[in-house]
Order: structure tokens, then sequence, then C-alpha cells
């Protein structure tokens, strides 16, 4: 039975979502002990756990007083309905070390190294957004200095309208899409990935989207850092008892 | 999730005020300057790391300036939390191997935070002593197992290990290890012993005031 239209007729996606509506945030600090910063983050079924490791000595002989980052990107073998082998992406590990990158205050430590995994165990599309989200609240929740807090959201055409925060039903192989990251939720990208064709009047348009939707889930990551730091008080009205 | 009301008491010092990574804080025309924790941006100095803000003065009396005004954002409402070591500052190391010339140690806590993992760094025989250094071996110094306390001189030739010394009266072996497996505890200036069988070795044992009472 072909599936009623909700697009045009009501102008609604399939999960009942407007085209500029982003899917529920969840998150869960400190998940490994042993961890400098860890978090689970949810945004809609898109599960992703993120660890951050740092600042570690560096054995890499390098002439600058920077701090090295390392970022890894992994899909689990049971995140996606395919049966493949855990995939480990060089690109989307690239575009999340380029990203982090350019908002960590790299000259706080120099000569030292901070190691980033991210791994998605359940994927609903947006995989490379959700990640850099998570890695944004690790990196805070490490006590690494960043310049702001990013947030990432994935903007696609899905017949013929402009749709943030794809899911995977939404997601296609031949559909423009863009990934999008910006710092504190300002209308200033710091990384942009798109992919396959895109009109020039289109681009435009998505990324004016994207903005929009950057601001709403810059505004979850804060609410989410801000009861992190509620937290941290707690422990000190503990010892004022 | 629920907000229980704790006890309220006149006497509560005020509460430190909170802010999180892209905050800005202050104007730099205001006089403020960007410390640990924060940077400065388009004339503003915005926090990058969350947790508590304190503003700490610092008068200059030789110049007519205003006081100058440093931000910084602490994790702990107590004070600075180390995470590396920091050149200039006295860390607790311990000994892992010696050789002829060098020693090398494993930095785990500076001042009093315990690092969340352990540094290398290396303890030259010219930074044993302030003089006459020629006249003992190494091994008459420290040995592998020895606690030390050290302070940071930087980092060394190659760039990725830090480098120690304990020339000073305060620095050195706070608890030695002997050859047979016995805890030593410091005798005098040279010399630690074992409680248990009494017998004695070399080191350049810490005058820590407090600890050799």
């Amino acid at each position: 039975m072909k599936r009623f239209n909700t697009y045009d007729a009501y102008k609604i996606r399939y999960d009942g979502r407007r085209f500029d509506q982003i899917r529920n945030v969840n998150f869960k600090f400190g998940l490994y002990p042993h961890a400098d910063g860890s978090v689970y983050f949810e945004q809609g079924c898109t599960k992703v756990i993120c660890a951050v490791y740092g600042p570690r000595q560096s054995r890499i002989r390098t002439s600058d007083d920077l701090c090295h980052i390392n970022c890894q990107f992994s899909l689990s073998s049971f995140a996606t309905q395919s049966k493949k082998k855990a995939q480990r992406s060089m690109e989307a590990g690239r575009l999340l070390e380029r990203t982090l990158k350019s908002v960590i205050d790299r000259s706080a430590y120099p000569k030292t190294r901070v190691d980033i995994f991210c791994e998605i165990i359940q994927g609903d599309g947006s995989h490379l957004a959700a990640c850099i989200n998570a890695a944004s609240l690790a990196l805070v929740d490490a006590g690494i200095p960043v310049k702001g807090v990013v947030s990432a959201v994935e903007c696609g055409v899905t017949r013929g309208y402009i749709c943030t925060d794809l899911n995977g039903s939404e997601v296609r192989s031949s559909a423009p899409k863009i990934v999008l990251a910006t710092l504190d939720g300002k209308r200033e990208s710091i990384m942009v990935d798109y992919k396959n064709c895109l009109h020039i009047n289109q681009m435009e348009r998505m990324i004016e989207a994207g903005f929009d939707a950057n601001e709403k889930i810059y505004a979850c990551l804060r609410e989410a850092i801000l009861l992190r730091t509620e937290d941290l008080r707690k422990v000190v009205a503990v010892k004022e008892l | 999730m629920p907000r229980r009301s704790g006890r309220k008491t006149n006497n509560m010092p005020a509460k430190k005020k909170t802010c999180i990574p892209g905050d800005k804080l202050f104007n730099v025309s205001d006089g403020y300057k960007a410390g640990f924790g924060t940077y400065q941006e388009r004339g503003a100095i915005i926090a990058s790391l969350y947790g508590f803000v304190c503003v700490s003065e610092s008068k200059n009396s030789a110049d007519g300036k205003e006081n100058e005004k440093t931000v910084e954002v602490q994790q702990s409402e107590e004070g600075v939390k180390y995470i590396m070591p920091v050149i200039g500052t006295v860390v607790t190391a311990r000994i892992v191997s010696i050789t002829t010339k060098l020693a090398k140690c494993s930095i785990f806590c500076v001042q009093d935070c315990i690092l969340p993992v352990e540094f290398s760094s290396t303890l030259r025989k010219e930074d044993m002593l302030e003089s006459e250094y020629n006249k003992r071996g190494l091994w008459e110094y420290v040995k592998p197992g020895d606690i030390i306390l050290a302070r940071v001189l930087g980092m060394g030739d190659v760039q990725t290990s830090y480098l120690l010394s304990i020339a000073e009266n305060e620095l050195g072996v706070t608890t030695a290890c002997g050859e047979n497996g016995e805890t030593m505890i410091p005798k005098d200036l040279h010399t630690v012993f074992s409680a248990k069988s009494g017998y004695e070795e070399s080191r350049k044992v810490a005058q820590i005031p407090y600890l050799n009472a």
C-alpha cells in the first residue's frame, strides 16, 4: 500500500516533524569513569558514545607548541540494518578532527595529545552531526579548553522540501545534503560538508535552514552543560554542609 | 530533575558565578585580562571551560595604572586543579629506572592534585644537588622505586619529557624502596633506614619539616 504523502498534504514528515524541526536530544555524562570525559548522546534514534582521553603525553615530536588532536569515528556492526562489519570511516574521522581542531584551544596544553573516540551504537541518519555534538559535550566534560560549544546538523532535500536533522529514511544515496557545524549557535559555519548535486539557490536556503537548526541544537547542548555545571555545584554544596 | 531546597544560612558566602564555554564574561576595555580557562576575542573575554569564574586583582604599585583584574575559570571552588605538569611547580614522581647520568621518572602528582595519567620525565645528575654533584654516584641520590619531590624545570631536548630538579633542600626522596623491597624512611640529610631491619642506604632526602619531625 502506498504511504499517504504527508509532505505535500500537511507539510510534515513521516515521523511527525515539521521541516525545520530537530529530533529529541538525550544525553548522559560520565559514562566511563576511566575516561577523562565521556558522554552518551541521543539525537532521535541515532545513539553515539563518545570518550575523550587527554591531555596525555605525546610521543610525536613536533616543532610547534600545540596540542595534538586524534579523532576516531566508528560505526558498530549492529548500528545499522545491514549486517556489515564495523566500519571506521577515515573521511568522517578527518572531518571530525578538523572541526574539533578549530574549536579546541590547542595552545593551553602544549606538546600533549587528546584522543577522541566516537562510536555510533545505533544509526538513524545524521551520523557525523551527532558525533560532533557528542564530542562537543565530551570535550566540555573532560575539562579541555574550547572556544565554544560546537553544534552540527545535517540538512537535505526530501521530496523537494528542505528538511533538517535527517533521519535514516530521509537520507538517500542520491539526494543532496549538507552537514553544517557552527560555534555557539552563531550564523558562522566552522565546517560544511556537502554531498551530491546541489542547485546554487537551494544551497543558500539549505545553509540558512542549517543555521536555524543549529540554534536549536545549541540550545539543547547548552542546557546539557548547564545541568552538568549544576552537578558540579552540588559537589561543592555537599562539602559546605 | 527535582531540585530540593537545601539549608540556607545567613552567613553562607556568596556563590560564585558559573559559566560554560562560549560565555562572554567581561570586556577587555574594563581592565580585565584573560587567564586560565578563558581567551580573548574581539574585545571580550570568553570562557573556554565550564566551572566557576574567579577574578583576582593584582596591584601595580610601580605604574599609575588601575588594578589589573585577571579572570580565571576554575572547575573546583577550592583553587587550581592541575591535569598536567606546569613548569615551576613541585611535583611528586616515582623513579622508574636509573643510568649513570640520568634517572627516568614518572610524574603522578602536581602539588596536591593527583594526575589522571602519568607523565614521564627525566632527572639529570647535575640537577640533584646545587654543588658537589661530581663526588657521588647517581645511585647514592635516588634508586628505582623511590618517591621523590621535584620541581619541573621544563621540557627536555627531545621535547617529549619533562626535566626535573631536586637541587633544593625541600626536594628529594620522601619514601625510598630498599634493595630487598623494604620501605625506607628518612634519617638525616643523606641517609634512609629501614624501620624493620634497621639497615641504611644513601639517598638525597627531602627536608620536609613536618615529615621529619
